[in-house]
């Protein structure tokens, strides 16, 4: 029962995961979706609640399974020693995972490793260990299925069915000295995981944010009602961004072209509400207005299919530069805007302008823009 | 250890489950390769070596000293809801188990909080991170759950006692 949860709450985090990886590191065969616009709030809004809901749902397997831990004697055998081994990995790695996923989330990195990096590699350690567990319990499984189906039988001929004791978790057998029910366990668990996923993902889901609790984002916090990933102080762009001489330059093959933001702003402005979600899982609706991209890169003559590489004032970093597949720059929705919920872009927002895409992952929306080129 | 016994209802189900078996296990494995070879072409030794002592350290965190002392205190619990109906004492189990679950989940935000905002590591703080009052919130939370608890647990013992008192009447 907890193993089924939460190895569906592992696959469903694996997969958001690696979704949202692929869009940030695409390979050439990536399939880019634009519609609908909330795509990239709903993957990974369920890969950060899944993530929530999966600390719970990992205590209560391994807090189940405890007793096997110390199991007499700890090794049988080669075969033995190896499925211990593999179980340890499998634990430590689902422990370490959803520890650093969730500290993430608050841009809270007290490990000396790269958090991206060990994230994503940890993630296939744990769906492969998945699988392994999986394939090696496989007859025990299917006894406490087909145990359940006789129970199933069994329960249509008597009134009351055969008591549950058989295919209770290891740690609460009777005689253990626990006071838990099997029944009242899993009920507290599941209560339990309820409560940490929505207290946590109304910083997802609008519908959910009155119930905000513990997340690290709010709704419609921030400057212009937007919360924001990292300042312009941080990013260190706050003259750059500021100063009267900034121009924006597009350019395609040997066609190159600047543009203030006077002349930036006398071309067609176009208006969409559109999400921005981050890959830490927070998300926010706004309406934000400006040039088309499409539009400006028209004006270089570049190539309607053309893939774009967008170059930001702040330096170096996963920020500095981002690259935008032909999905998105051929997209209607997708601007280089220069206003956010009716005024000018903050600061803090990428004044003077920045990217917003319908679907794609925040980082890579890019702020303070100051490059467009056909690449 | 019980031997986890298939009962093969027929030749042909025993063959699948024998191909799913294989075919997870190769996946399995096929994914535990690819991590391996990920982490050594992507993460530099030093770092390795961080990953290496934060998933020993999980581990014997987890399982020397957090399952223990919950076990602990589950069987202190015990003792303490002597007086309660069976009922009752699952109650009161399951109220602190949600109230742990939720503990463990907002303490590493209130923790964030005190490592990362005073004087705001770094220049520039993002005052969109971090923003709720998570203690209060953790108090306010701990007190609904222990008046709903013991709302609940009351109106079990009420209900038991009149149920009690019908059966001897009929």
């Amino acid at each position: 029962m907890l193993g089924r949860w939460l190895g569906l709450a592992f696959t469903v985090c694996f997969l958001t995961g690696l979704f949202s990886h692929l869009l940030q590191d695409p390979p050439d065969w990536m399939l880019f979706l634009t519609r609908p616009v909330w795509l990239y709030v709903a993957t990974q809004g369920i890969h950060v609640a899944t993530g929530i809901a999966s600390v719970p749902l990992l205590a209560a397997k391994l807090w189940s399974v405890y007793p096997e831990l110390l199991r007499w004697p700890p090794l049988k055998s080669v075969v033995h020693a190896l499925e211990r081994a593999s179980i340890a990995l499998f634990v430590a790695s689902s422990l370490v995972e959803v520890t650093i996923g969730l500290l993430n989330t608050f841009q809270w990195y007290p490990w000396p490793f790269s958090f991206r990096d060990v994230h994503y590699w940890l993630a296939w350690v744990i769906i492969g260990s998945l699988a392994l567990h999986i394939a090696v319990k496989m007859p025990l499984i299917l006894a406490h299925w087909s145990r359940r189906s006789d129970e199933a039988a069994i329960a249509a001929d008597t009134e009351r069915g055969v008591p549950a004791g058989k295919t209770d978790p290891a740690a609460v057998k009777p005689g253990t000295g626990h006071g838990w029910s099997r029944r009242g366990f899993l009920a507290a668990i599941t209560a339990g995981t309820g409560v940490v996923v929505l207290a946590t993902a109304g910083q997802s889901f609008a519908w959910l944010s009155g119930l905000n609790l513990f997340a690290p984002r709010r709704m419609d916090s921030g400057p212009q009602g937007v919360p924001i990933n990292r300042t312009a102080a941080q990013a260190g762009v706050a003259d750059a961004a500021l100063a009267p001489d900034w121009v924006l330059t597009v350019s395609s093959g040997s066609v190159q072209k600047t543009f203030t933001l006077a002349q930036l702003a006398a071309l067609p402005q176009y208006s969409y509400g559109l999400p921005i979600a981050c890959v830490e899982g927070w998300s926010q609706g706004a309406q934000w207005r400006g040039v088309r991209i499409r539009d400006l890169m028209a004006t270089v003559g570049a190539p309607t299919d053309a893939e774009l590489q967008i170059s930001s004032m702040e330096k170096g970093g996963v920020y500095g530069r981002s690259f935008m597949p032909a999905a998105y720059s051929q997209d209607e929705q997708t601007l280089l805007a220069l206003e956010l919920n009716g005024e000018p872009l903050d600061l803090d927002h990428g004044y003077p302008a920045r990217i917003i895409a319908p679907g794609r992952p925040g980082v890579l929306q890019t702020k303070w823009v100051h490059k467009v080129e056909v690449i | 250890m019980r031997l986890p016994l298939v009962t093969p209802s027929a030749p042909g189900e025993h063959r699948t489950v024998w191909w799913v078996r294989a075919a997870l296990g190769a996946l399995g494995l096929a994914a535990l390769g690819y991590a391996v070879f990920g982490f050594l072409a992507n993460v530099p030794p030093m770092q390795l070596i961080g990953v290496a002592a934060w998933l020993a350290v999980a581990l014997l965190v987890h399982d020397g000293v957090l399952v223990p002392l919950t076990t602990l205190a589950g069987g202190g619990l015990s003792r303490l809801t002597y007086g309660l109906g069976p009922v009752q004492q699952e109650i009161v189990r399951g109220a602190l188990l949600v109230g742990a679950v939720v503990t463990l989940v907002a303490a590493p935000l209130i923790r964030a909080q005190q490592v990362l905002q005073p004087g705001g590591q770094g220049s520039g703080a993002n005052g969109t991170v971090l923003q709720g009052d998570y203690t209060l919130a953790l108090g306010v939370f701990w007190l609904v759950l222990a008046v709903a608890a013991a709302v609940v647990v009351a109106a079990v013992g009420l209900y038991g006692r009149r149920s009690k008192v019908r059966k001897t009447r009929f």
